[in-house]
């Protein structure tokens, strides 16, 4: 067993640090306070190549594993930034990659690589359909060669700055299905097309956190039938395979939270000094940071484990979500663990605590919510009953 | 156009580093390595020519540890054409002219038209090297350069001397120097690049040739002066805060205590 990392490893990370770097703290400060989007920030990322990294060279990308795809958004992250207003540029093209036709790839990969044209917004979620996904409602009907669509998403992240988004709607009404998860299509939307013609409606959806989520009403859309990817129905298995690399990325961004804090915890539980001496010395702030480390120590092990896996191509599904359950548990204790740290000043502003508090919190809940996870745990690697 | 840049692996800048046990060297354990800045400025700016002329080479070369290939890697993926690792016994223990003319070694084989150094080295500021490597060498020397470019008149591809900007008091002065010529950087016009991911993605699959420093012939190296004690600044006091609302009130006793303690008025 060998856990040493590559000179490769250690390059990527240092030049993602060396990156990060330039965004300091009040770079993201500022953003949140205006609610607004890390422009720059997202530009330089594209322009070194690093959300190029999953796609495969032939596609103009630089095909590296997703062990490696994992330790950029965990450096972005425990650099004091947050990777969600990207990372989905880095992923979300899998779906075409592995499920759609050779035209589209070569249509849209190698612009995705250079970020001339940006697929991060993922359409699943909708007013009455979260976690139970298959019961989404937004329909497509098929009308000669092109599919009409009507519906609404919501919680639709950075719909406001990508052109493409992947959309999930059902082509076949539920009722008529022995087989709920059959009936659902994956389908290419030209956003600022659909916005144009005023087909898409855009609405931001202000959350606590500066993330970009919005509402998305669809009112008869049109949409080509060559941007179907894949087989019409089987849209949500094609969902369920890009699961595994999320969970893993979103693993790694927690991992990237957490050692942060845990960074800044254990900084200021040394200089900090309170009845004569510093409040580290007093093991109730110690050890809450001490024990959040040991905890994001386990959770890297698991994910890279999972990443590991994955890049060898053996099944992963147990790994990759158990990785991102423990690692968004972790970085939640190391949150709370480094405002406690922080006493009063963990709630102020200026010193960044309480901004990456709340930015972590969402990764316990979405892309999925770890009840599911252990629902996931429970069932399909325990062998327990279906609890849902 | 050839361009060689000298660049001194040394503790990363944004990295506090501890004082060893020993009391005369820097905790290694604390230590990431990175290149110098000015090194990493003068890499910046050997790219902005390339950058300018696709026809330029840009070659990097780092003398000490076997560690220094990491650095060596990393301005590859930024950009560089090639690089070289001078190591071996001896290398980390060279003195600055010893340095020099292990450079210089380097230098005449690689027959650059332009040597860039930082203006010194992060970790011991001697600023010692690149001024000795141009005595070593022979050639001119231009210090704390913010630009260079090959001189206007000469036939395509030729270089017909190099035009040096350099930072003087208040402005700038525009030098004109023969080539070959050692230039020592003050400060790139843009700041350094970071490798991009093709960048680093190409990087690795270049070869770092390694010279063995006892190879380059440098002779007797000089008594090299060595460090014998290391000590943290002090320790900053803590601020003082004026609670007297009264703004004049205030003001004057701020003023008395910057003249009266601090000694600053
Ligand atoms: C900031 C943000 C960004 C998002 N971005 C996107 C995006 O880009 N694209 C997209 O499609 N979606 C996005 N989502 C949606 C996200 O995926 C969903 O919020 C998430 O899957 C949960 O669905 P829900 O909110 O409908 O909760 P619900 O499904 O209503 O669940 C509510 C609670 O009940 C629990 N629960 C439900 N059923 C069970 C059960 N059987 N057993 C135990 N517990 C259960 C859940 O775990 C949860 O705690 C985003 C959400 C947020 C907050």
């Amino acid at each position: 067993m060998d856990f040493s990392l590559s000179e490769d490893q250690r390059a990527i990370r240092e030049a993602v640090r060396e990156l990060c770097a330039r965004f300091p703290d009040a770079y993201w400060r500022a953003l949140d306070e205006r609610s607004e989007y890390p422009t720059d920030f997202v530009k330089a990322l594209t322009d070194a190549g690093w959300l190029g990294a999953l796609i495969p060279r032939r596609y103009g990308g630089s095909e590296l594993p997703v062990a490696d795809g994992a330790a950029i958004l965990e450096e972005i992250n425990a650099s004091g930034g947050n990777a969600a207003a990207a990372h989905a540029q880095m992923y979300t093209m899998g779906t075409v990659l592995r499920h759609g036709s050779d035209s589209q790839k070569e249509r849209y990969l190698p612009r995705i690589a250079t970020g001339e044209v940006r697929l991060q917004a993922f359409g699943v979620t909708e007013p009455d359909a979260g976690s139970e996904t298959t019961r989404i409602k937004t329909t497509a009907v098929k009308s000669g060669d092109r599919y009409v669509v009507n519906g609404q998403k919501v919680f639709i992240s950075r719909a406001q700055h990508s052109d493409l988004m992947l959309l999930l709607a059902r082509t076949t009404p539920y009722d008529d299905l022995e087989d709920k998860t059959r009936g659902l299509s994956v389908f290419i939307v030209d956003l600022r097309k659909g916005v144009e013609s005023g087909q898409v409606e855009i609405r931001p959806l202000a959350t606590m956190m500066n993330h970009h989520s919005t509402t998305i009403f669809l009112r008869d859309l049109e949409i080509p039938e060559r941007d179907r990817i894949g087989e019409e129905g089987m849209g949500f298995r094609y969902i369920i395979d890009s699961w595994n690399v999320e969970r893993i990325l979103i693993a790694s961004e927690s991992i990237g939270d957490g050692r942060w804090f845990v960074e800044r915890a254990s900084r200021y539980a040394t200089e900090r000094t309170v009845f004569g001496r510093p409040i580290g010395a007093n093991q109730g702030v110690q050890f809450p940071v001490a024990q959040a480390h040991a905890d994001l120590q386990a959770a890297t092990l698991l994910r890279d484990k999972a990443a590991w896996l994955f890049d060898r191509g053996e099944k992963c599904g147990a790994e990759a979500n158990m990785a991102k359950l423990v690692a968004s548990q972790a970085a939640w204790a190391a949150a709370n663990a480094c405002i406690d740290t922080h006493g009063g000043y963990g709630f102020a502003k200026d010193f960044d605590v309480e901004r990456k508090f709340r930015e972590t919190r969402l990764l316990m809940v979405a892309p999925i919510s770890n009840n599911l996870v252990l629902a996931y745990v429970g069932q399909h690697v325990l062998g327990m009953p279906r609890s849902y | 156009m050839k361009i060689l840049v000298c660049a001194k692996q040394t503790p990363d800048s944004t990295v506090r580093v501890k004082v060893a046990p020993d009391g005369r060297s820097v905790d290694a354990a604390q230590i990431t390595w990175a290149v110098s800045p000015y090194d990493e400025y003068a890499v910046e700016m050997a790219l902005e020519r390339k950058d300018a002329d696709a026809s330029t080479t840009v070659a990097v070369v780092s003398l000490g540890a076997a560690r220094a290939k990491d650095s060596l890697r990393q301005a590859l993926a930024m950009g560089c054409d090639e690089a070289i690792l001078v190591s071996g016994p001896g290398a980390e223990a060279l003195e600055g002219l010893g340095v020099a003319k292990a450079l210089a070694a380097v230098a005449q084989e690689a027959k650059p038209d332009v040597v860039l150094c930082g203006r010194q080295a992060s970790d011991d500021d001697q600023g010692l090297v690149g001024a000795a490597l141009a005595e070593a060498l022979g050639w001119p020397h231009v210090a704390t350069v913010t630009k260079f470019a090959p001189a206007d008149g000469g036939p395509a591809g030729s270089v017909n001397g190099i035009d040096v900007w350099k930072e003087v008091e208040g402005g700038h002065e525009v030098w004109r120097a023969p080539g070959p010529v050692v230039l020592t950087v003050q400060k790139s016009e843009k700041e350094p690049r970071y490798p991009s991911l093709p960048g680093i993605m190409k990087a690795k699959k270049k070869e770092i040739p390694e010279k063995d420093v006892a190879s380059l012939g440098i002779g007797a190296s000089l008594p090299k002066p060595e460090i014998v004690k290391m000590e943290p600044p002090a320790a900053r006091g803590g601020g003082k805060i004026m609670k007297d609302g009264d703004a004049k009130r205030t003001a004057q006793e701020l003023a008395r205590l910057l003249r009266e303690e601090a000694k600053v008025l």
